[in-house]
């Protein structure tokens, strides 16, 4: 893609790093919140190119790992009901549940299809009028439009086999609840890119303002991350705290009006339990009135006890109070070919980066 | 829907979003859906930020870590 080299160049890289030594007098704790920009920050060293006493705390940005176990446990309940197909995204079919895995269940004989996108799974509907076709939606304001989209079409042509198990969490209060805990120790944060290229950043102010804390929306490639942490240092230094965005090719501040219009019909804002953390207040989306008839939930009730893997630590890991390298199961107990926790699984999970980055040192070279 | 063009592997896409999308444009792309078009003009107008952030830094003779490794 075009300029996308750009973005990686060495030498642009060099003086944005250059300048963050620069301006940096003290220790600094900087969260990027999302687990793509943690996967690029282990990807390209960026974490050995900022002065040490700038440290990166990784978030909770991992959509499949904040997944309930509960959640996953009813989606393996779901696909072992007749003539049900589930549908999910690549990541979710490895998460561990309390009964194991969706994938361990393809291999019992279900039905439980990867798919790259939502749509797919209206087509999987259409196909198989006499099988009961499940979306298990999850992912954060990035992917809850594409999802809102395949049952705003499943409503319209009147799918009757398809519904959605939704799992959908939301940024912004994940940020307030880290930043608003007394033992916090972010003191500013990079913000997710893509999720501001859906919702905007207008939301954030409110954050930056209450909490003292700077908010850089910031993408995804490594001379973006260094611009990201470059302004939160800036702030940082001179005791501001605002919102500023280092991603203005992709982001505008009010964000995607028509996804956002379709995410008002489709979904509503409700508490929602992110794995490991506990329960945010008003932190993801269930289905609107509108479209609760596609609500999985109901359509299969069903009622188990999940029980978590006490070794893995995930928990920690996404509150940004333990390393990945941290945890005593670390590349031992927990690989990303037997993983004990999802944040092991997911290419957006913290673990997994850790185990397939950690060893390499910087290499924007080797993608010039 | 549309076609993009992935560095060379073509997919279809949702345009649904991008309503004032066009011919040739750059996007980003999630789960098969454009949510934000890139803009072009800012991307190089940023680039040209960091080219003056590279020329004014030139001359500061510091030893910090290095991408390239020199
Ligand atoms: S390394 Fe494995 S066991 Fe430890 S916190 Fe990460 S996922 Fe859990």
């Amino acid at each position: 893609m075009k300029h996308l080299q750009e973005y990686r160049d060495g030498d642009i890289a060099d003086s944005i790093a250059r300048s963050i030594h620069e301006s940096t007098t003290r220790s600094w704790s900087i969260m990027e919140v999302c687990g793509g920009q943690t996967h690029s920050i282990m990807r390209y060293g960026i974490d050995q190119l900022i002065p040490k006493s700038i440290q990166l705390i990784h978030g909770p940005g991992c959509p499949v790992c904040v997944t309930p176990i509960e959640t996953i446990d009813r989606a393996h309940a779901i696909a072992q009901q007749p003539k049900v197909i589930l549908c999910t995204y690549g990541d979710m079919l490895r998460v561990p549940g309390s009964r194991g895995s969706l994938s361990g269940l393809k291999t019992q004989g279900c039905d439980v299809r990867t798919i790259y996108s939502p749509l797919q799974a209206c087509q999987i509907a259409r196909d198989n009028p006499n099988r009961s076709v499940v979306l298990f939606a999850i992912g954060f304001e990035t992917t809850a439009p594409a999802n809102a989209m395949a049952i705003k079409i499943a409503k319209t042509e009147k799918l009757k086999n398809f519904s959605v198990l939704v799992s959908h969490v939301l940024v912004p209060p994940a940020i307030e609840m880290i930043a608003s805990d007394p033992t916090c120790r972010v003191d500013a944060f990079l913000a997710a890119g893509h999720v501001c290229a859906v919702t905007g950043y207008e939301a954030y102010h409110r954050l930056a303002e209450t909490y003292r804390i700077p908010i850089v929306v910031t993408g995804f490639e490594p001379v973006d991350l260094l611009e990201g942490i470059r302004l939160a240092v800036l702030q940082l230094e001179k005791g501001q705290a605002f919102v500023e965005n280092a991603y203005q090719r992709t982001v505008a501040a009010e964000g995607n009006p028509t996804a956002q219009g379709v995410l008002k019909e489709v979904f509503q804002v409700t508490d929602r339990e992110w794995r490991g953390i506990g329960t945010i207040l008003s932190s993801g989306y269930t289905l609107s009135e509108a479209f609760r008839d596609f609500d999985a939930e109901v359509r299969f009730p069903l009622e188990w006890k999940p029980v978590e893997c006490t070794n893995c630590r995930a928990g920690d890991v996404l509150r940004g109070l333990l390393k990945p390298n941290q945890c005593a199961e670390f590349g031992k107990g927990c690989t990303p070919d037997s993983p004990l926790g999802a944040p092991m699984v997911s290419h957006e999970g913290a673990c997994a980066a850790y185990y397939q980055f950690s060893q390499l040192s910087p290499k924007m070279n080797a993608s010039r | 829907m549309g076609l993009a063009d992935f560095g060379g592997v073509v997919a279809e896409v949702c345009l649904e979003y991008l309503p004032d999308i066009h011919v040739g444009d750059y996007a980003i792309v999630h789960v098969g859906f454009a949510i934000s078009r890139i803009d072009e003009d800012v991307a190089l107008r940023t680039l040209a930020h960091f080219r003056e952030l590279e020329i004014l830094k030139a001359d500061v003779a510091e030893q910090i870590p290095s991408v390239d490794g020199h």
